[in-house]
């Protein structure tokens, strides 16, 4: 679990800083652009930056530098980093180590899940757009992957195609994930749009809950979702988009898992794959955690079977966010270490598991709303 | 903290009256129990009073409401996603259809060494060389197969026994492979053989040339060799040699199967799917018997009753899910054809259960004379003296000639479920298909009479079997849904 | 034992069933019955023949009348679902708006 926040020690600062989104470096490297040179506490400052960065003490600094807390030691080259204007607070927006990185696009949202672990707020918060396109600029040359998130993403259409024009003109093979709730590409213009950006590599994650409106509507509390879901994932199918659907598995999708596989099977084969999720119980599952909350290991069946449908319909299927003690074994091999590093981690009892490096752990935001039978898994003679 | 709720579940339920039926037929399948299809063959198990409340507005079962919404049998007045759904699934079934003509029959010769209790082909002594298809006729024969437009092409020799001029057989494949450079298409080779005359000779250009195996193993050893008869009474024996031959040179996969019911094969089900068990042989085509040829001519050779047949694929059926669960992964190649077009949206593209017919755009037969026919049976009827579905000779005719012939269109347009008295309202349609060269044989029209129809009766006893074996067997169900990807 | 031939005869009410439902129901029943409809003032008089001796006179008229009840079941619902089995196959046979996605799905 890495902390990506940190108020910073602003007593050097002799004014605004000339830019709030910077890459940090190691001394010696680079010097053009919005650079911050990482220091090392009692490591020489090579003079030329915009920015400075250390956990130590910020004395003899040739230019802007901020003390920043101890949570971000774990700082290193590439990080992309935000720091206001007034140096205050220094975030982590892309981690150069990570396996997954995520660009928050929004915080509004047209739906407003029982389960949703960012809810919405509704405030401009278009900056996050401008500030999501500096981040892309300064991506290290070997970053491969991003996702986009919110919030609804496609909210803002023209915020969002001009994003993704970006992209491609500035890192034309990143492989980008977009997870929206697909209502917008109902409209076959925006859809066109997306399509004509010409990104190699994208794909949309679009959340489906039951095979029918009424109760996917209620899952997503939006009338007429499902209608509007469906129809932007056939847009989007019909002008070759890849789409991947989202099902994240909570009370009310777990007696319907099979039928929504036998829906997707027959209805949307063409879809590129299908993640069955576990619930993060953060955000407004946690008020509403006896409507959501199931745990794991009394599950399984129906998982299971919703694993056999797909699978047996050649459609790619993984689970994401499972820990493998409480997933039956038959279907660890869909299994993704799927939670980001910054909020993963694993109990006590963990040490003594077997397949601890193969699991992805569990969601530090849940809090202690886990299942009830976490165990570490024995080793096993045959294995 | 309360839950934070904006839309109350009560909200998205449908509340009475608050739906609207789309398009759906239904077969009642015990007393109390229907089955309800859609346009697709999606179909939903409902008790009658179920239904009457669905069609009166008056349900509550929200249950079973959702179930219906689901699978496209309701919808709420106003929607388009449902309908522009069914219209994707109903393209994609129909996709193949342009696609003609898949299989492509050759009749290498029609001579034979056994004489089959129920066999189609006039029965002619190994000697006669005149019955045998010239390489001329098979070149010409070639260019017409070519002609169509399908992507895949499979060459099926049979004969008679297709062995009996092998080397014709290696001409043609030697041939098509060379003519293929200029179309692309996807070729596939199998010799429908009775393996008696197998060689290391056959069995390493099979080898080569990526050839497939086709035979007849119509059970144990006294059941097929009453039913085939050999000088030397041995076909059991040169069958099972050949498909352990087959399967050791080639693999497992390279020979498949195929039994042919008789009067003798009732009651001994069970005994024939484990000869095929026993012989590793992982697909079983548990098959009616056709009324042409000796068949026919034969006073009480083949014809039994359709429900006695039922009972026979009954326990034939019951005893290859019983392997299944032991284990032995063995498919029902009838069933499994059936789950594709229940369960799926694609085409199994078995000729004898399409719509339209699979007579000439599914697979044409091109005789050892040149003669072209809509089908094998087609064929077996014209020996007989009745050659309504000659379609015209390689020499003579062009593909045009063939393909728009009188002769073929005819009996396709009058092969559509969609457009057949009592097709048109049954349950199953989308599972079935036409058989006009059955029925003009049985009942004098391309159409026939569905309720007097063995096709239709032996049809839909098969699809209620299977349709209750799913509604109250999961594993069958499983079974089904892996057969439907077969 | 008395072979004689058994006429069994069933009257519809024409304000409850169409013609069109009896005669399906005959046609359905061909293997069992031959049928013969008369048409009165307000009812249809039918007469069955069945064709063999095995099924009693009461199994008959009850799979009779049980076939005319589906067939108007049969027609009802047809006639509510015809505009929609209409669109149906006029988008499928449309050159547009739909996924061409065939590719994908094999």
């Amino acid at each position: 679990m890495l902390k990506l926040t940190s108020r910073a020690d602003t007593s050097l600062l002799s004014g605004p800083l000339a830019d709030d989104v910077w890459r940090v470096c190691l001394p010696g490297h680079e010097t053009d652009g919005p650079v911050a040179c990482l220091l090392q506490p009692g490591q020489a400052p090579p003079p030329g930056y915009g920015l400075y960065l250390t956990v130590g003490s910020v004395a003899g600094i040739p230019g802007p530098a901020l003390k920043v807390g101890r949570e971000l030691e774990h700082l290193g080259a590439g990080d992309i980093i935000h720091v206001p204007g007034d140096g205050r607070r220094v975030t982590v927006l892309w981690k150069h180590s990570a396996r997954h990185n995520a660009l928050l696009l929004t915080e509004q949202c047209d739906n407003y899940c029982l389960m949703c672990s960012q809810p919405p707020k509704d405030r401009d918060d278009s900056w996050l757009f401008d500030r999501a396109k500096k981040v892309v600029s300064l991506l290290p040359a070997d970053a491969r992957a991003l996702s986009f998130t919110g919030g609804e993403p496609t909210l803002n259409a023209d915020a969002f195609i001009s994003l993704l024009e970006h992209c491609e003109r500035v890192r034309p093979g990143l492989s980008v994930h977009v997870l929206s709730n697909g209502r917008r590409f109902a409209d076959p213009r925006f859809t066109r749009r997306y399509a004509t950006v010409g990104l190699a590599d994208i794909m949309v994650g679009i959340p489906v809950y039951a095979p029918e409106p009424g109760l996917h509507d209620f899952i997503v509390q939006a009338s007429g979702a499902f209608d509007e879901t469906v129809h932007g994932i056939l847009n989007l199918a019909s002008l070759g988009q890849a789409v991947e659907i989202r099902v994240v598995i909570q009370r009310h999708t777990v007696p319907v898992l099979a039928r929504l596989a036998e829906f997707i099977a027959r209805n949307l084969p063409f879809v590129t794959q299908v993640a069955l999720m576990g619930l993060e119980m953060t955000g407004l599952a946690r008020p509403n955690s006896t409507l959501v909350w199931s745990d794991p290991a009394d599950y399984q069946p129906e998982l299971a079977e919703a694993v056999d449908i797909l699978t047996t319909a050649g459609i790619a299927t993984r689970i994401y966010n499972h820990q493998l003690c409480v997933l039956d074994r038959r279907l660890w091999p869909y299994a993704v270490r799927s939670i980001s590093d910054w909020k993963n981690d694993y109990l006590d009892i963990c040490r003594s598991c077997a397949v601890r490096d193969a699991c992805g752990g569990v969601f530090t935001t849940s809090g202690n709303r886990l299942s009830q039978h976490l165990r570490p898994v024995p080793v096993q003679a045959d294995q | 903290m309360s839950s934070m709720i904006k839309l109350e579940r009560s909200a998205t339920m449908l509340a009475p009256h608050d739906w609207q039926l789309l398009p759906m037929r239904f077969h009642r399948l015990d007393p109390d129990s229907m089955v309800l299809t859609n346009l697709v063959g999606e179909h939903e198990f409902v008790t009658s009073g179920e239904l009457h409340d669905v069609m009166d507005g008056t349900c509550r079962d929200q249950e079973l409401l959702a179930r219906l919404r689901a699978a496209h049998l309701i919808q709420v007045p106003g929607e388009t996603l449902p309908a522009e759904l069914l219209a994707i699934k109903l393209r994609t079934r129909m996709r193949r259809l342009p696609d003609s003509t898949g299989l492509h029959i050759f009749v290498v010769s029609l001579r034979c060494e056994h004489t089959c209790r129920y066999c189609q082909v006039s029965r002619q002594s190994s000697a006669k060389q005149e019955f045998d298809m010239t390489e001329e006729t098979a070149g010409r024969s070639l260019e017409l197969a070519f002609r169509s437009p399908s992507p895949h092409m499979k060459i099926e020799f049979q004969g008679g026994e297709p062995l009996l001029n092998f080397p014709l057989i290696r001409w043609i494949t030697a041939e098509a492979k060379r003519m293929n450079s200029g179309y692309g298409k996807d070729l596939a080779f199998v010799i429908a053989t009775n393996l008696a005359l197998l060689d290391d000779e056959i069995l390493d250009f099979c080898a080569a040339e990526d050839v497939h195996i086709s035979t007849s193993l119509d059970g144990p050893r006294d059941l097929h060799n009453g039913n085939r008869r050999r000088p030397g009474q041995d076909s059991w024996q040169q069958a099972v040699a050949g498909i352990e031959r087959v399967q050791a040179r080639l693999g497992p996969d390279r020979v498949s199967a195929l039994m042919t019911t008789t009067e003798a094969s009732l009651g001994r089900a069970a005994e024939v799917i484990d000869t095929y068990a026993d012989l590793g042989l992982r697909a079983v085509f548990l098959r009616p018997i056709s009324p042409y040829g000796f068949a026919l001519r034969r006073r009480g050779g083949a014809n039994y009753d359709v429900d006695r047949w039922l009972e026979f694929y009954t326990t034939g059926l019951d005893r290859i899910v019983e392997l299944n669960r032991r284990g032995l992964p063995m498919v029902e190649v009838y069933a499994s054809i059936i789950a594709t077009k229940m369960l799926t949206n694609s085409d199994p593209g078995y000729v004898d259960l399409t719509s339209p017919a699979g007579i000439g755009i599914g697979a044409l037969v091109y005789n050892y004379d040149g003669d072209i026919y809509a089908s094998d049976e087609g064929r077996m009827l014209a020996e007989m003296g009745d050659h309504t579905f000659r379609l015209g000779n390689v020499h003579d005719s062009s593909y045009a000639d063939v393909m728009l012939s009188e002769a073929l269109l005819n009996p396709l347009s009058q092969s559509l479920t969609l457009s057949a008295p009592m097709c048109t309202t049954c349950a199953f349609e989308p599972y079935c298909g036409a058989d006009p060269v059955f029925h003009h044989a049985t009942a004098g029209d391309f159409t026939g009479h569905k309720a007097l129809s063995a096709f239709c009766r032996r049809n839909m006893g098969v699809f209620t079997l299977l349709l209750r074996r799913m509604r109250d067997d999961p594993y069958f169900r499983d079974l089904m849904r892996r057969w439907a990807q077969c | 034992m008395n072979q004689a031939k058994r006429e069994l005869t069933l009257t519809f009410d024409r304000a409850a069933v169409d013609l069109d439902a009896l005669q399906r129901s005959a046609y359905a029943m061909a293997a069992d019955v031959t049928v013969d409809i008369r048409v009165l003032s307000t009812e249809y008089v039918c007469t069955l023949f069945p064709r063999g001796h095995e099924a009693s006179a009461d199994e008959i008229q009850h799979r009779f009348r049980s076939e005319v009840n589906d067939q108007i079941l049969r027609a009802r619902i047809a006639k509510e679902t015809e505009p929609l089995r209409n669109l149906v196959f006029a988008l499928a046979f449309s050159q547009t708006g739909l996924v061409e996605a065939e590719g994908e799905a094999g």
